[in-house]
């Protein structure tokens, strides 16, 4: 402990030189001895009984809250089970569950693992593990019951529909096995000639697996003529991983990331280092504002190179690096060190953390202060201060309120489950279609379930009713009031109707997943994605996607 | 400096019980070192590693904050830096010139000069402007720099430069030269009469002296003849020292009566304070006036008197602070400010009403609630009292809320801006209990204020313009439009038609801001009971023995 804080102070001396390093730490060594004293008196003194580690939690949340959302401290606890999630490698048996009525209920079942290989199925009910009773756990105590040592067993009891009426308790033992979360739940050609990537999160080996799904996709067409990489909603992960995947598509010794701190010392740059598989081939990427941290940098950096093209929204806009720190008692922090900057010398982070609003409020970086860059090969112009801008704008994709509702209360999912049980094959999932009857049977189904929900229309004249009636314009108003009221009602009938291709699709892809995993779940939405159409159509027309990498006069 | 003592007193008893603490229970010793071993690795890392230069001062204050704040509001730390301003607030004293300033627009005013101190002395004004102070702009300060150049050593000169508004509209300057002085913030601000033999005290802190204060007033208005009664005015009180509380309840209460007793985590802690002086008055009828404002010793006062069954109380439940802090030394002159046990009155009850140590699932606090209340006896009549929630009034008065219209003139300024200008256009005027505004008057200002910019919404107009975005969004709005464009006119509130209707409120405000411009608090006070509802309850209680004894008696 006291040896590493020496080599801390050493550095600091050579960095900031003797006198400010000597102010610097009066001031933290003062302080300590302020806060050391507070927190011996108010454990002491305070009039109910102090529990120590509660305050200091609430100290150390309340000092980080300040800095940035990606500074965090983790206790032993935490440490413990971030240790089981950070290397990806864990036991567990390949499910993800949600709680439904009660019950945890099987909602994914990845392909090839334990569960898969049992005989789970998606929509089975868990109903005891090990012999304990499963009702009215909640998901995170379900999860941690899951997962253990690879090799250990564990027995679940299965409640499983046989028929739309009956169903029977079925005996699982499992063998847990070490499971590593895959990066590409998705790779596949979406038309003869077009390849596509779905890259989920950059975790340990995520480069090597994208680069062996493009080189199986270049074997299955070796006249491949364009690759999608999907970034959506990919939160990001190992900046390494990101410099490896864009290693596939740039050569070799090209810089991808340079990272800045306070310190010049702890500077830091990035290139690739391996040969490149294809540096030609058209590349179109989809962002969202879910593409985050190193989804960013593989975005960016092929934006900065020209070498491919962003379609989608706008990413989310995080320029900053974390490295993890291990404090006293198996204690942990990770503290955000320094800023990265992609090839054409900008940095992405949208929000400036160090300076607030007078409210307090988080300040995003203003228009007028974001500073322009010039592409590499082009000389396009992008811009820093705002996650990457994609070359061609689509809206966010939006659900209708039926839609939602229709989801969240799960009769997408019920409706998929009895689907399965009156269909037991399906043609491939890219070919499958919902039949003009199977739809009316879904309209037949929700006819008979609880499908209320309010309109934010109907929820704002509700609040109008509340302040008029508390400031006594009620009365004067309600004449109104009523006749808003009726021409606000929906008919939920005519509104699945008036949705049905939205809803279709979210069927098709539910179902399509119930027979053919996250894999057929995610070709099937492939097809009715207009994202997904519009990089089909700029790989097929050459023209425009070259257009768009050349500098606009 | 008789605080000062009883802080180090306090203080070693607490080193004793402190060590033995620390000795007994070594489980709690342990997870204190250890955690404080985890936090200072975190600080040392996070202030070396962090992507930008952090300012270690404020990044500790702001996890003091955070982990006091979960205790419960008033455990609280003191840098160095706010010691001036803590000791003011615990003594009411400091150097300066003895006047509230204010920050309107590019310049800081005077919004009022106290009694008798340097600023009310030397003639200034509400609505002065503050242009230098000793030679230097004050242009753009903000309330707390002007503040900081104004206070200073007792004794030692300053010298302002004012602009003043003139009747004619025009803005005199003018150089002021005063002797700072300490100014000791009054507890009683006001007493005098109520009615012709009902006296009035408003007891407005519980600084230093606030007993000999109170005891003071009474003494005073009872030499002048003889009294039918008095009120006590604690609405607004936030509280302040425990003994204070003691000696106000003790000019109303015998010698050697328990007021109040304090417990804690450990029995040794445990304290009770009685009275110790002689009383002044045991027999005159008391009223006390209360409202949600009344905290911590406001509430001892109120529930002692209750409890004793020694006078009435009139208005709303009050705050519900049961707990006591003391305050305890740092390292580098900083100070903690701890919740240390809860306080009991006389029936002993405990009127805390949120119980900071359980919260609900998403941390907020929780109230007691109802059922957990417990009943107590008052100690000579058995009436039933409730601890668990502040003192309960024995005649409950709804509070006397803003119009959303004279709230927007109060905030916007409006009120004191056309006192200023009236001061500037009239000498002089009748006296404070007399000065009406009169019809034309009023009819005045609706003229002025119609040239100026004030707004205010109700809160039904704000959601209706989110329903109607939301229609909008929704592709409702075209069939709703007619509606709701006929709905909004029947709304739309309008001036004139507020300013009319809420004549009564918004004049008694001119009145008083007025007033105060030529006799200052008192006038204020004084001008402020004609409207004063609360007020008229407790006179006409007084006035009727049968019922102030009524409420009193024995159950």
């Amino acid at each position: 402990m006291k040896k590493r804080l020496i080599k801390v102070v050493a550095v600091m001396v050579i960095a900031f030189g003797t006198m400010s390093f000597a102010d610097g730490y009066f001031e933290i060594s003062k302080n300590i001895d302020v806060f050391s004293a507070l927190y011996k008196e108010v454990n002491t003194y305070y009039v109910d009984e102090a529990e120590p580690s509660k305050l200091m939690r609430s100290c150390i949340d309340g000092m980080l809250k300040t800095l940035d959302p990606f500074t965090n401290y983790f206790s032993g606890a935490q440490v413990e089970n971030a240790k089981i999630q950070q290397g990806g490698k864990f036991g567990g048996v390949g499910i993800e569950i949600e709680v439904l009525n009660g019950y945890p209920v099987i909602t994914s079942v990845t392909q090839g693992q334990p569960a898969d290989k049992s005989g789970l199925q998606v929509g089975d009910i868990i109903k005891t593990i090990d012999g304990a009773n499963a009702k009215d756990k909640k998901k995170d105590e379900v999860e941690k019951v899951l997962v253990g040592q690879p090799n250990s067993p564990v027995v679940l009891s299965i409640e499983r529909k046989i028929s739309l009426v009956d169903s029977k308790i079925l005996p699982f033992s499992i063998q847990r096995e070490e499971i590593q979360e895959t990066s590409v739940p998705f790779y596949g050609m979406i038309t003869p000639e077009i390849g596509c990537i779905k890259l989920k999160i950059f975790n340990e080996g995520a480069g090597k697996d994208v680069k062996q799904a493009f080189d199986s996709l270049k074997r299955i067409n070796p006249d491949i003529k364009g690759l999608v990489l999907d970034l959506r909603g990919n939160p990001g992960g190992l900046l390494n991983e990101a410099v490896n995947i864009v290693n596939v598509f740039i050569e070799k010794n090209k810089l991808v990331v340079t990272t800045r701190g306070k310190v010049d010392e702890w500077n830091n740059t990035f290139n690739t280092l391996n040969e490149p598989t294809d540096t030609k081939i058209p590349v179109v990427m989809l962002t969202n504002s879910g593409s985050a941290s190193a989804s960013e940098i593989v975005s960016g950096t092929m934006q900065d190179y020209d070498r491919g093209v962003v379609i989608g929204q706008r990413t989310y806009g995080k320029g900053l690096v974390q490295v993890t720190k291990p404090l006293s008692y198996q204690t942990m922090l990770k503290v955000t060190t320094a800023k990265y900057y992609i090839p054409t010398g900008r940095c992405i982070q949208a929000l400036n953390y160090a300076e607030k609003n007078p409210d307090g409020s988080v300040k995003r970086i203003p228009d007028s202060l974001k500073v322009a860059f010039k592409t590499i090969k082009s000389k396009r112009t992008v811009y820093d201060g705002g996650g990457v801008d994609p070359d061609v704008k689509l809206p966010k994709p939006e659900h209708s309120k039926i839609a939602e509702t229709l989801f969240s209360k799960n009769y997408i999912f019920d409706f998929a489950s009895n689907f399965k049980l009156a269909h037991p094959t399906i043609d491939d999932a890219a070919k499958f279609k919902l039949s003009e009857s199977d739809f009316n049977d879904f309209v037949a189904y929700v006819k008979t379930k609880d499908c209320t929900y309010k309109t934010v229309s109907e929820e704002k004249l509700d609040d109008l009713k509340e302040a008029t009636t508390e400031e006594k314009y009620f009365d004067a108003v309600k004449e109104q009031y009523e006749s808003i009221r009726k021409k606000l009602v929906h008919d939920k009938e005519q509104d699945i109707i008036k949705n049905k291709t939205e809803i279709v699709t979210i069927l098709e892809n539910e179902i399509a997943g119930r027979y053919y995993y996250a894999y057929g779940k995610v070709k099937k939405s492939y097809q009715n994605d207009p994202e997904v159409a519009k990089a089909i159509e700029l790989i097929n027309n050459p023209q425009q996607y070259e257009d768009l990498l050349i500098a606009k006069k | 400096m008789r605080k000062l003592k009883k802080i180090v007193v306090v203080g070693v008893i607490a080193l004793v019980v402190g060590l033995s603490v620390a000795f007994t229970s070594t489980p709690s010793y342990f997870e204190i070192t250890k955690n404080l071993d985890i936090f200072t690795t975190l600080y040392k890392e996070l202030n070396t590693y962090y992507v930008d230069t952090l300012n270690p001062e404020k990044l500790m204050q702001s996890g003091i904050r955070n982990m006091l704040e979960s205790l419960d509001p008033y455990t609280d730390f003191i840098p160095e830096e706010d010691m001036d301003d803590y000791r003011m607030q615990t003594t009411g004293k400091y150097g300066g010139i003895g006047a509230i300033i204010g920050t309107r627009g590019e310049w800081v005013m005077v919004t009022e000069p106290y009694e008798g101190f340097p600023a009310d002395k030397s003639g200034l004004r509400a609505g002065d402007k503050i242009i230098e102070v000793d030679g230097k702009t004050a242009k753009n300060y903000k309330t707390d720099q002007v503040s900081a150049m104004l206070k200073g050593k007792p004794g030692t000169e300053v010298i302002v430069k004012l602009k003043r508004l003139q009747a004619d509209g025009s803005e005199a300057e003018m150089m002021v030269k005063m002797i700072r002085q300490e100014i000791k913030v009054k507890n009683v601000p006001y007493f005098g009469m109520a009615s012709d033999k009902i006296g009035y005290i408003r007891l407005s802190g519980f600084t230093e002296r606030a007993g000999a204060e109170v005891k003071n007033a009474l003494q005073v208005l009872e030499a002048r003849g003889k009294l039918d009664g008095v009120i006590l005015d604690l609405r607004g009180n936030p509280g302040g020292l425990l003994n204070e509380a003691v000696n106000v309840a003790n000019v109303f209460v015998d010698r050697n009566k328990e007021i109040v007793s304090t417990k804690g985590k450990m029995d040794e802690w445990n304290k009770s304070f009685p009275t110790l002086n002689d009383p002044v008055d045991l027999k005159i009828p008391v009223v006390v006036l209360a409202d949600g404002g009344s905290a911590s010793a406001a509430e001892i006062v109120a529930g002692a008197l209750q409890d004793l069954d020694r006078a009435v109380i009139i208005g709303q439940k009050t705050f519900g602070k049961g707990l006591v802090q003391s305050t305890r030394s740092l390292p580098f002159n900083a100070k903690l400010k701890v919740t240390t046990a809860k306080y009991y009155i006389p029936s002993g009850r405990c009127i805390q009403a949120i119980n900071y140590a359980e919260r609900n699932e998403d941390g907020s606090v929780k109230r007691v609630p109802d059922s957990l209340k417990v009943a107590f006896k008052t100690k000579y009549s058995g009436r039933t009292v409730y601890d668990g929630g502040g003192i309960d009034p024995d005649i409950a008065r709804e509070p006397e809320k803003f119009s959303n219209i004279a709230f927007s003139l109060l905030t916007k300024n409006h009120i004191f801006d056309y006192a200023t200008e009236y001061r500037a256009k009239h000498d002089k005027i009748g006296s404070a209990k007399a000065f009406q505004l009169g019809e034309d008057g009023y009819a005045d200002f609706v003229t002025w204020v119609s040239k100026k910019e004030y707004d205010y919404s109700t809160r039904s107009e704000k959601v209706f313009e989110q329903l109607k975005a939301a229609a909008e969004k929704e592709n409702y709005y075209e069939a709703i439009k007619d509606d709701l464009e006929k709905l909004n006119k029947t709304m739309m509130h309008d001036k004139a038609h507020d300013l009319e209707k809420e004549k009564v409120q918004i004049k008694s405000l001119l009145e008083e801001e007025i007033v105060s411009r030529y006799y200052l608090n008192t006038g204020r006070v004084e001008t402020s009971f004609r409207s004063d509802n609360e007020l008229k309850a407790a006179l006409d209680v007084i006035k009727d023995e049968t019922q102030m004894k009524d409420i009193l008696a024995k159950r």
